[in-house]
C-alpha cells in the first residue's frame, strides 16, 4: 500500500478501478458524477486505456456491451436518471453473461430528481431497474478507502461472475474528500491472446479455435433462454454464499439496533454516541452488500433489542430487507429523509427516542 | 503580520479540493473580527455544488460576514452559471474587506476575469492555495503550471502562497511542514512569499513549538473546520 492521499470519492472511484484493472470507460456527464468522466478523460489515456465521451448513458452502456463482449475490462458510471437510462443495457450485459463495473451515485428522485445526496436507488440496484430474471451484484461503501477497496475487486469480481458489479454511493460520497490508500496498479488484462487466456469466452476472432465464440443478446428458444438463465443462477447462488458482507458494532447489550449503509451510516455512528451519552444502548448492522443482503446478520442480534430501525435516505427502500431479516422477530421502524434531504445526528437521536416511546 | 496587512480584497485561487473555501471562510471570519470591518465573502464556484460557503450563509451572518454566491434563494440555481450581481458591491464598495473564493482550476478562475477592473494590484491579493496532499498539486513541477494557467484565465498575478495541507483530521505537523516546503519552493519560482500556513487549532502548540526550531516564512493561520461536519470524520 502506498502513502495516504486526499482525494475527491469521484476521483479516488476512478484511480481504484484503473488500478484494479479497467481500460474501458464510456460515459457521459451528470452532477453528481462529472468528475468521474473528467478524471478518465484525463487520464486514461496515460494507462493505455480508452476514454470515450458517449452522446447519452445509453450510448455508454451499448459501448460497454460492445467493449466487455470483446474482453475488455468496462468501467461505467452516472448518477440516478442516468443510471435509469442504462437499465436496458444493465439487463442486456446479464443476458450476455458480461462482466462490468458499475459506479452509481445516487441523487435525489424521481424524475430529473435534484443533485444532493439520496439512496432512493436502492431497489434500482438490488431488484433490478432492468426486464427479466437478474441481479446486479451490488455493494454499498461506506468510506472511501471501503469504496476504493470494492471497486478494485470489483473489476475482477465482474470477470469471477461474469455479471454486472454495482457499486452504489450516495452523492456525498462523490464529493467529499477522504484520506485513502490507493492499491497497486494490477497488471491488465489488454490484448486478444492475453484476453483468450482469461477470457475463453470473449470475441476475439476464432483463431485456431475449432467453433466460433457467440454471444447471444437473444437466444433462440425459450429453452435456450432457460438455459442460459439458469446458467446465470448458478453465479447468483455462489455470490450469495461468498458475497455477502457487513459489519456489526455493539449488538450485543443493543436497546436499539440501527442499520444503515453509505453516508446515513456515517450520521448514525455520531448518532449512537450521543444516544449512549443519554443512556441508551444501541448497536449497528452495516450492510456492505446489498445484493445479495446480509440477512444472516440479524441473527447475531441480542436478547435485549427491542426494536430495529432502518436508517436511510429513501422511503424504506432497505427496510424491506431490513424486515426480510428481522423476520417478524423484531418491530421495524424507519428513519428517513427523501428528495436529497440529509438528517443530523440530532434528528436521529430525536427521532429514535420518540420510537422507542412506542416500543416495549 | 496580521490580516490587517493583507489588501482590501483578498482571492483565494487553487486546484479544486485544496481548500480554498475552508480558507476562505475561515479568513473571512477572522478580517471581520481583526478589523470589524463591513465583510463579504463571494462565492464564485458555479461549478462544484458541494461545500460551498453558503451552506454556512447563516452562521457567516450571524458573525457579520455577508455571503453572496449564484443562489438566487433556491437550489435549483446551483448549477446555474450565472453570478449575483450584487457580488460587485464589496468589491466596488471601498467601506468592505472582500474575500473572493474562486472556482477551482484554470477554468473556474476564468470568472474572475469580469471583475478586472475592480480587482486593482493596490486594492487586491491573491493568494493561491496549496495541499501538498492533493496529488495533482503534490510537486512544484505539478502545481506551477496549474497556477500560471489560473493566473492567465483570471488575468491577476498571485501575490502569496497559502500553504493549506492538510489530512483532513489526520494531519500532523510533518503534513504542514511538508506543505510548507512545496510552498516556499513554489513562491521562490513564481517570486511571492508565502504568506500563511494553515493549522488546526487543536494542532498549534506543536507546530508553534516546532517552527521556535525551524523558522518559516508567513504566518501561521489557525483554523476552524467551518466546513465539514463532524459525522463525516465518525469511525465505522
Amino acid at each position: 500500500m502506498a502513502e495516504k492521499i486526499l482525494m475527491k470519492g469521484n476521483e479516488a472511484f476512478c484511480e481504484a478501478a484503473m488500478r484494479g484493472g479497467a481500460r474501458f470507460y464510456f460515459g457521459y456527464p451528470i452532477t453528481p458524477q462529472s468528475e468521474i468522466p473528467e478524471y478518465m478523460a484525463a487520464h486514461m489515456d496515460e494507462i493505455g486505456g480508452c476514454f470515450v465521451q458517449a452522446e447519452s448513458e445509453l450510448g455508454a452502456v451499448n459501448m460497454g456491451i460492445g467493449a466487455a463482449a470483446a474482453g475488455g475490462n468496462v468501467m461505467l458510471s452516472s448518477s440516478s436518471p442516468g443510471i435509469a437510462l442504462m437499465q436496458e443495457g444493465m439487463s442486456g450485459l446479464c443476458v450476455c453473461h458480461l462482466p462490468i463495473l458499475l459506479v452509481s451515485v445516487s441523487r435525489g428522485g424521481p424524475g430529473i430528481g435534484d443533485i444532493r445526496p439520496s439512496q432512493a436507488d436502492y431497489r434500482q440496484a438490488t431488484r433490478g431497474g432492468g426486464n427479466g430474471d437478474y441481479h446486479l451484484i451490488t455493494f454499498a461503501p461506506t468510506t472511501m478507502q471501503e469504496a476504493v477497496d470494492l471497486i478494485y475487486e470489483g473489476v475482477a469480481l465482474a470477470d469471477e461472475y461474469r455479471n454486472p458489479v454495482c457499486i452504489l454511493c450516495d452523492a456525498m460520497m462523490g464529493q467529499m474528500m477522504e484520506a485513502v490508500e490507493l492499491p497497486e496498479h494490477k497488471e491488465p488484462v489488454m490484448g486478444d491472446a492475453a484476453i483468450r487466456a482469461y477470457k475463453p469466452w470473449a470475441l476475439t476472432g476464432q483463431g485456431d479455435r475449432a467453433e466460433k465464440n457467440r454471444i447471444h443478446a437473444m437466444p433462440w428458444s425459450p429453452e435456450e433462454l432457460q438455459e442460459s438463465n439458469l446458467e446465470q443462477k448458478v453465479y447468483y447462488d455462489k455470490a450469495e454464499k461468498n458475497l455477502v458482507r457487513y459489519e456489526t458494532r455493539d449488538l450485543e447489550d443493543a436497546e436499539v439496533v440501527f442499520v444503515s449503509y453509505g453516508t446515513p451510516a456515517r450520521i448514525t455512528t455520531e448518532a449512537m454516541e450521543m444516544l449512549k451519552a443519554e443512556g441508551i444502548n444501541t448497536g449497528m448492522i452495516r450492510p456492505i452488500s446489498v445484493w445479495p443482503y446480509p440477512y444472516a446478520a440479524f441473527d447475531e442480534i441480542g436478547p435485549k433489542t427491542k426494536v430495529i430501525i432502518s436508517v436511510e435516505l429513501s422511503l424504506g427502500q432497505m427496510m424491506e430487507d431490513v424486515k426480510l431479516g428481522a423476520n417478524g422477530r423484531w418491530p421495524v421502524k424507519l428513519i428517513s429523509r427523501t428528495g436529497g434531504v440529509l438528517f443530523s445526528s440530532q434528528d436521529i437521536v430525536d427521532e429514535t427516542k420518540e420510537i422507542l416511546k412506542g416500543v416495549k | 503580520m496580521s490580516v490587517r496587512n493583507d489588501k482590501r480584497i483578498v482571492v483565494f485561487i487553487g486546484h479544486f479540493g485544496s481548500g480554498k473555501t475552508e480558507c476562505s471562510v475561515n479568513y473571512a471570519l477572522r478580517v471581520r473580527q481583526e478589523t470589524g470591518a463591513k465583510t463579504a465573502i463571494a462565492d464564485l464556484d458555479i461549478a462544484n455544488p458541494f461545500f460551498r460557503s453558503r451552506e454556512k450563509k447563516e452562521m457567516m451572518e450571524k458573525l457579520g460576514v455577508e455571503n453572496l454566491s449564484n443562489l438566487y434563494g433556491k437550489m435549483i440555481t446551483d448549477e446555474v452559471p450565472a453570478l449575483d450581481p450584487a457580488i460587485r458591491r464589496p468589491l466596488e464598495n471601498k467601506e468592505y474587506r472582500a474575500v473572493v473564493d474562486a472556482g477551482g482550476d484554470p477554468s473556474g478562475a476564468k470568472l474572475l476575469m469580469q471583475f478586472q477592473d475592480l480587482l486593482r494590484v493596490d486594492d487586491c491579493d491573491v493568494f493561491a492555495v496549496v495541499n501538498a496532499n492533493r496529488p495533482i498539486t503534490a510537486t512544484a513541477e505539478k502545481a506551477i503550471p496549474l497556477l500560471k494557467q489560473m493566473e492567465a484565465t483570471s488575468g491577476l498575478r498571485i501575490t502569496g502562497i497559502f500553504n493549506n495541507t492538510h489530512m483532513i483530521r489526520q494531519t500532523t505537523i510533518d503534513d504542514i511542514l511538508k506543505g510548507y516546503r512545496l510552498a516556499k519552493q513554489i513562491g521562490d519560482q513564481l517570486g511571492v512569499p508565502v504568506k500563511y500556513s494553515s493549522c488546526e487549532e487543536h494542532l498549534l502548540d506543536a507546530l508553534k513549538e516546532r517552527i521556535a526550531r525551524e523558522p518559516i516564512e508567513g504566518e501561521i493561520f489557525p483554523l476552524h473546520l467551518e466546513m465539514r461536519d463532524s459525522w463525516l470524520d465518525q469511525q465505522v
